[in-house]
Order: structure tokens, then sequence, then C-alpha cells
């Protein structure tokens, strides 16, 4: 059965050309313009997938109301925000509303699918909890790409996509210096090297509300960034 | 700015303009001196008629007053007063005692003033004294020496004449002269000899003299006069001669007579021949005293002469020591010696008219004599007061008789218009002062306020035109008060302006991303919906989205970095480290270029923002390999001074180009088609993150070799 990918949007243009790739790539996608509408209709069947934008209409926080409607009713949906403006993503990860990842309308169609593909493959490896899969494990580090879980000293890291993207991309090679470009290839997701300092900031954030002493990802100056080897 | 000088400043201004306030001490300086023009005539003017009244009194007197005074004769003399003396002079040839009276001398000169004779007749009680000093080069004795005649009427009316001729100094005797003097002189004698004649050289038989005739004998049997006695004493320059005689040999008249052997000049003192020509003896006339006294104001002193200026009567007394406004409040000492400096002291003359003067020759007397009434302003030569004098004839039939002389000082104006003058002085002084304080004070209190306000905006501006600061204006309601408003305004409405200026780029970025984006995803899904024939527009379509996305990547950075400024956080952090570390990074980012760090082996400690900081060296050295000429080696030069650190980045090509402010947002000395749009905001981030952390950059060719280097200045923590 095709999955359903509901996008909420209120700019037409982007809301039909996210559906037309969505439907090509043989996704069953449900589109809504505004917040009362996706309600209504969310309320009665939940999709596999939801794409928020944030702003919707007159509603300034449309999305984040919508977001938490849906959370209400599933903990697990995969759900991505679309954002207006860089600084957003920072309130919005401030807010912590729970969404598994956040992007800037600006994102070419290639890097949305690239995101909205990994969100699923996680969903069925949560489901088929296979034990093959990949794992990387440094130290009190344990990274399961497949499944999109991080861990750090046993406890959970909850990281959105682009964050995990970049960590694997930084812990994969260990001690090796990460350009930003590299990392923004990485991530899918192509922004200016500002937006890839706030992410390594929110990533480090993150760890450091589990772990207060976390050092381990290294500002290489001009370089990029680097992880520290915790072996 | 260089600082202007004090006279180029409103303090200075007003100061001079206070100034004009000295006009108001000045004009009560000159109404007070109009005051005292005016008192003065009015003293004058009293004083005339004050003599005027006295004169006519007088005139009811005329009998004591004989003689009529001619035009032009006034300055010689027939008569002699007789001065009362207290004490008997002592006849002893010397002239110790002539101190006190010196004043009171007649003086008898020849023509070419060799010879000189000095006459003083005074009386004490039964007896009269003639003080006679005559200046006389030559001196002879003998009966063919010098001689001093005596020519009086006796109480019978008679003239007699004797002759003093001594042998010797010491005692003398007064020969009596006989009567075939008398017929000769008178034959040679036609003059008219009523009492007005001048001169001696108008009295012909002065001229000649008789010597003793040989016939009349010797002297022992020469008829002497006893009564007359004296001393003969050589002096300085002449003789001594002090006679005594009784009171009752000589009625009313008596002249004198000196002859100088040696030269053989007479000297007169009034005609010798006949008995009505002689001299008169002029006292002072008791009667006239009384009704003067009775007549005189007070404080005022009176004079009445005959019509040679000999005293007949004086009352009165001159206050001259009165003080100067004594009782009244004094003020300080210096408004006084202000005043007395500024007070006008016009006398006309300094001369000194001492109570026991006999003779008055003082100007206005003279021309009273003449026949005019005249006033005079003399300072005596002691004391402060100025002694005002009125002198007025007294007429008769026959012509002047004689003057009056009123004199009064000018002591109670001088009060008056002294203590006016200081009280005015000191009040006008305290005002000028207390104002010009008070517009110096004001004047201070305005400038300095202004240069406040200018001060504030100056800090409210940086040097290149952006607003930093806000301007406090201060409350007060006046111009000033004023103008700080309107310039607290206007700078907040540039800055609202200059913030609206900003904002644009971020708006700009914003608003330009939706449509972007739909452009984006629409050639996506065009793609991908694959139609051979459109693949080349889409292309093409794709690269200016893409560029589209780099401009707005760009701006997105720029106003990124403004706001990552707002919010960024300094730390203390080694620099050289930095250097090295990111040194190695871009060697790996630009492997086509050779990069070369030097001076960062130690440690440089800086306060900062690390990611700024290397943000900024990136583009540093981005640029560098943009222009770099291939092949040459690109510096990175680190070199610690006092108080900064040097960070240049060097790289060899061509210089920089003239007249350009390469630090400037949006310029761009690419030259050509360039692969990646190129917003030249490059330079203007650095310059940003540089005045961020309390530095400069600038911007300088090199010669040897020929390149450029930027070098960042940035404040080092010491």
């Amino acid at each position: 059965m095709a999955r359903t990918i509901a996008i909420v949007e209120d700019e037409p243009a982007i809301r039909e050309n996210y559906a037309d790739l969505f439907r090509r790539q043989g996704y069953q996608v449900d589109t809504y313009a505004e917040r009362a509408a996706a309600s209504a209709a969310l309320s009665r069947k939940l999709p596999d997938l939801a794409i928020l934008d944030i702003g919707l209409g007159d509603e300034f926080d449309g999305g984040f109301e919508l977001c938490r409607e849906l959370r209400n009713r599933s903990a697990t949906l995969p759900i991505v925000f679309l954002t207006a403006r860089d600084s957003d993503i920072d309130t919005v990860a401030g807010l912590r509303v729970g969404a598994d990842d956040y992007v800037t309308k600006d994102v070419s169609l290639h890097q949305l699918s690239a995101r909205v593909s990994a969100l699923f493959r996680r969903a069925d490896a949560a489901r088929s909890q296979s034990e093959t899969e990949q794992t990387l494990e440094d130290g009190p580090l344990l990274l399961k790409p497949e499944q999109m879980r991080v861990n750090w000293r046993g406890k959970t890291v909850d990281l959105t996509v682009t964050e995990l993207w970049i960590l694997y991309a930084l812990t994969r090679h260990p001690g090796h210096v990460k350009s930003r470009e590299q990392l923004m290839e990485a991530a899918n997701t192509y922004v200016d090297l500002a937006t890839i300092t706030s992410h390594i900031k929110r990533i480090r954030r993150k760890f450091q509300q589990i772990d207060p002493t976390f050092d381990a990802i290294e500002a290489v100056y001009g370089a990029g960034y680097r992880w520290l080897s915790q072996a | 700015m260089s600082r202007p000088r004090f006279w180029h400043r409103v303090r200075f201004k007003l100061l001079l303009v206070s100034f004009t306030l000295l006009g108001i001490p000045w004009a009560g300086y000159r109404f007070i001196q109009e005051t005292e023009h005016f008192l003065r005539g009015a003293q004058d003017q009293a004083l005339q008629t004050t003599a005027s009244s006295v004169a006519n009194i007088m005139h009811g007197y005329a009998g004591i007053f004989h003689g009529v005074a001619r035009p032009g004769s006034v300055v010689t003399f027939r008569n002699l007063y007789l001065h009362p003396l207290e004490k008997a002079p002592q006849i002893d040839g010397y002239r110790d005692e002539w101190e006190s009276f010196e004043n009171n001398f007649s003086v008898l000169q020849s023509v070419d003033d060799t010879l000189e004779a000095r006459i003083f007749l005074a009386g004490h009680g039964r007896y009269l004294y003639l003080l006679l000093g005559v200046k006389d080069p030559q001196i002879a004795f003998g009966e063919q020496g010098d001689a001093v005649d005596l020519a009086l009427t006796d109480g019978a009316g008679r003239l007699q004449r004797y002759r003093i001729q001594p042998r010797a100094p010491g005692w003398v005797v007064a020969k009596r002269l006989g009567s075939e003097q008398d017929l000769s002189e008178k034959d040679s004698f036609e003059q008219d000899f009523s009492e007005g004649i001048g001169f001696e050289q108008d009295f012909p038989e002065g001229n000649s003299f008789e010597q003793n005739s040989p016939e009349q004998g010797s002297s022992d049997t020469a008829d002497y006069e006893a009564a007359i006695r004296g001393e003969w004493q050589p002096h300085t320059q002449g003789y001594t001669l002090e006679l005594r005689f009784p009171r009752e040999l000589v009625h009313e008249r008596l002249s004198l007579r000196f002859y100088d052997s040696h030269s053989g000049q007479v000297l007169a003192s009034g005609h010798m021949f006949p008995a009505e020509a002689l001299g008169r003896i002029v006292e002072s006339s008791a009667q006239l005293e009384q009704i003067l006294t009775s007549i005189t104001p007070p404080a005022t002193r009176v004079w009445v002469t005959d019509h040679q200026g000999l005293v007949i009567a004086r009352a009165g007394r001159l206050d001259t020591d009165a003080p100067l406004s004594a009782d009244q409040p004094r003020m300080p000492w210096f408004i006084q010696r202000l005043i007395l400096a500024v007070l006008p002291r016009e006398a006309d003359a300094v001369a000194d008219l001492p109570d026991d003067q006999s003779q008055l020759l003082v100007a206005p007397m003279i021309e009273a004599l003449s026949g005019l009434p005249a006033n005079l302003r003399r300072q005596p030569p002691h004391g402060e007061a100025v002694v005002v004098s009125a002198a007025v004839p007294i007429r008769s039939s026959e012509g002047v008789k004689g003057a009056v002389l009123v004199e009064q000082t000018t002591n109670a104006i001088l009060s008056i218009q002294n203590l006016a003058l200081q009280r005015l002085f000191g009040v006008t002084l305290l005002f000028f002062a207390v104002t010009s304080l008070g517009l110096l004070a004001f004047a201070s209190l305005l400038a300095s306020r202004i240069t406040r306000l200018r001060n504030k905006v100056e800090a409210a501006v940086s040097h290149d035109g952006r607003i930093i600061g806000k301007l406090q204006p201060d409350h007060s309601k006046d111009e000033i008060g004023d103008l700080g408003r309107s310039f607290a305004s206007v700078l907040g409405r540039l800055r609202e302006y200059n913030h609206y200026l900003e904002a644009m780029a971020a708006r700009l970025a914003h608003e330009l991303r939706t449509p972007l984006a739909v452009v984006r995803s629409s050639l996506d899904n065009a793609e991908q919906a694959g139609d051979e024939d459109q693949a080349p527009y889409l292309q093409r379509a794709r690269h200016g989205a893409r560029r589209l996305e780099q401009i707005l990547l760009c701006l997105r950075e720029a106003t990124g970095l403004e706001q990552a400024l707002h919010q960024a956080e300094a730390v203390r952090f080694d620099l050289a480290a930095l250097l090295r570390l990111q040194t190695g990074g871009l060697r790996d980012t630009y492997p086509g270029a050779v990069l070369e760090l030097s001076g960062a082996d130690g440690e440089i400690s800086i306060t900062g923002v690390p990611d700024l900081i290397s943000q900024a060296l990136d583009k540093l050295v981005s640029n560098a390999v943009d222009f770099h000429r291939p092949q040459s080696t690109i510096r990175i030069e680190c070199a610690q001074q006092t108080q900064t650190v040097e960070l240049a980045v060097f790289n060899e090509g061509r210089p920089l180009p003239a007249d350009a402010d390469i630090f400037q947002s949006m310029y761009s000395g690419r030259e050509g088609r360039q692969e990646e749009p190129h917003l030249g905001l490059g330079l203007y981030l650095v310059r940003l993150i540089c005045e961020f952390h309390g530095g400069t950059v600038r911007a300088a060719d090199r010669i040897e070799p020929q390149g450029v280097a930027v070098t960042m200045s940035l404040p080092t923590v010491s």
C-alpha cells in the first residue's frame, strides 16, 4: 500500500510542486492549504508522514498547533517543518514541539525527498527491530543510521534528521576534519555556513543536556569540525 | 577639531557686551562732573556777590582809603605797611628773627638786579622798627660810601630826613639831613606827586644822590637824631640794617632811599620830597576790621586792601581743615583712592596766603585793582582743599581806591561731591561686577550646555556615519533644550531609516526565498517530467535560479553576520593556536595554493569570538587566492605589537585599485565575468568583524615583491 504524505502549505505553487514530486515517487499525497481543513481531515485519519509549513495564512503558529495535535495522536509520526526564515529553525528547535526535522522552504526537492525516504526507512527499521543493521560505536556513543537513533551513555539523544546526518558524517571518521561544505552535503542541505554552525551548536546542546561534560565535537577553525574519538 | 581660542568663544563675546555696562559708571561720573561744574560756578558767583556787597559797604568808609590805583601801576608800592608785632625784634643787625615775616618784606630791585633792598616796617609797643636787608656786591664805608636815607613826616607834619651812613659795622647813627638839600632837590623837581606814580625810575630826585657837602664839617658837629638807633652788619652779598625809633617820631609818611656808592645806583621806596609826596604808612584799620568781622559769612575769609594791595582789614577764617566727608560713612579704601585719582583738582595756581600777609599781589587782586572783578582757584601747598577767591574793586568817583578779596574753600562742595561720587562708584561698580559676572556665568552655562550637546551628538554618530547611540536631550524648555530634542529626533529618524535600509537586505532575502523555492521546485519537477526538447531551457533556468540562490546566500550571510554580531559572546582565546589550526584547514580547502604562516609560534591572547575571526581570515585568504599570481606564495603573517596584534594576509599580484574604498559593501574589484556571483561583501564583513573586536583593518600595496597585504589590527589582552 502506498504511504500517505500530508502536505500543509499555504503557498499553492510550492504545495503542488511538492505534491507532484512525491506522487511521482509513488506516494499518496494529501494537500491542505490551511490549518483548520488539515486538522479536521487528519483527525479522521493520520498520514504516514506530515510536511508542515509553520506560517499558514493568517495563523502565525498554525504549523505548531497542527504539530501538537498530531503528536498527541501519535508519538512516532514523522513530521517535517517547513520554515520561511533560518532564524525560525532556532525558534522552532527551542520550542521543542517534537518535529523530526526542520528545513527552509528553499530546500530542493531532492533534499526534501531524501529526508522523507530516511524518515520512512527509520520507521521501517523501528518496526522490524532488525539487529543486523549497521551500528557505529565510539565509546559512549552508539549510532544506528538506519533507525536514526543516537545513544550517548545509554541515553537517547533526540536529533533531527539533518542533525543526525551531520553527526554521522563526523563520527564515521573520528578525528578527521569535515569541512562545512562536506557536512552540508552529508546533511542534504544547502545553506550558508553559519547555519551549519548553528546545527553543530544545537547538536552539542542536545548532548550536553544529557551529559554536561560533552565536548566530543571540536571546531577546527577555517577547516570545519571533527569528532574526537571517545574510545 | 582644534580648540578655538578664547576670543572666538561666546563667553568672550558676552563679556565684551557686558563691558557696555561700564557706560553706567561713566555716565554717572560725567553727571557728577557737570554738577560739580555747576556748583563751582555757583560758588564763584556767590563769592563775587559777597565781595561786591562788602565793597559797597566799604564805599561808606572812603576816608580810610588813601590814593587811587592807576591802571598798570599796581605792582609798585609807595606806601609801607606797618606790621604789628607781638614781640619786639632784637636790633642786632642779624636776620635771625626775620624768618617769620619773610613773606611780608617789600622788595626794591634795581633794573639790572645787582641791587636789592628788602624792607619790613613793624611796630611794637612804643617803637617802630625798620628791618632792611640790602643786596649790594660792594660795600663801602665812610662818607663816600653806601647810605640809607629816611624821609618822614613828624607829628607836626614837617618833613624830616635822616641819613645813615656807617663808617664801620656795628652801631649806627642817623644824621639829620639839612634843608639845603631840600632846596636843591626842589628845583630839579617838578613832578606831579599825586600818589600813584610808579617805579623808582620816576623819582628823578631818587636818581641823584647828593653826598654830604664837604662844608658840612666833621661828623662831630653834625646833627644826629638820637632816637633813631640801629645796627648795621654785613651779610652775604650785602648788609643788614635794623633800626628802631619811637612812634612819635613819625606821623603818617615814610620813605626810604638806598644808595650804592660803587655803582652809583639808588633805590627808593617813594618820593623823598616834598612831604606830601612821601609814601604813607599804612596800617590795618581796627574799625574796618570790626565791621568786616560782622559781615563776613562763616568759613569765609575777607580781605580789604588799599589801592596798592596793602591789607587794611581782614576778617574770617578759611576752613582748610574740613575733612572731606569725614563724618559720613566711608567707602572702602580702594574706592576712595579711585575717586581721588579721578576727581579733577583744577586749581589755577599753587599759592599760599597766610593770615598775616600784608600785601596781596595775587592775580585776581591785581585785576581788581585795575578795575576788573576776577576769580581765582588756588591750591595751597599743604592740604587738599582748593581755595576759591573773588576780588572786586572798591570804586569811587576818583577811581579804584582799593579792593575786596573774598575766599572760601571748596571743601563743602567737595564733600558733597566726594560723597556722591563715592556712593555712585560703589553702587555702579558693584552693579557692573554683579551683572558682568552674572552674564559671564550665564554665558558659561549656556556655552557648556551647547558643548555638552555637541559632545552627545558626536558620540551618537560613528566616524563613518552610522548612528551608534541614542541622544538623551536635557529636559529644559529653552532653545537649547529644543535644539537637543530636535537633534535627538533627527538622529532617531535617521537611525530608523538606517535600520530600515539594513533590514532591507534581510527582508529581501526573506521575500525572495519563497518565489525562488517555487521556481526551484517547479524546475525540479519539470526535469523529472522529462521532455528532451525542453531540457536545455530547463538547464539554463536552473543555472539562473542557482545564481539567484547564491546572491541570496551572500545577502543572508551579511545579515546573518550582523545578527551574529549582536548575539555573539566574546571569550578569551589563543589566536596563535587558531591560526595554526586554520592554516592547516585552509591548505586543504585550497589545494592549489601555497600558504605560509609566520609569527604564530607562541601564544597570543585576545578577547573575541573565534568563529568570527576565523570567518574573517577565511574571507581574506579566499580573496588572496582569487587575486594571487599563480605559483606565488600566500603569506599569513602574525606580528604582536605593544597593544595589538597585526594579522596580515599577503598575496603577490596586481596592486590595489586607486581611489577605491575596498572595504565598502558591494565593492567588487574583480574584472570580467565571474563564475560565481560576487557581491563584494567579503571585505565588508571582514571590516565589520574587526570593528566588532575593537580593531581596524587596512589594505596596502607592497613593492618587494609586488602585491597586496590586508592587515587586521586587533587589540590584545595583556
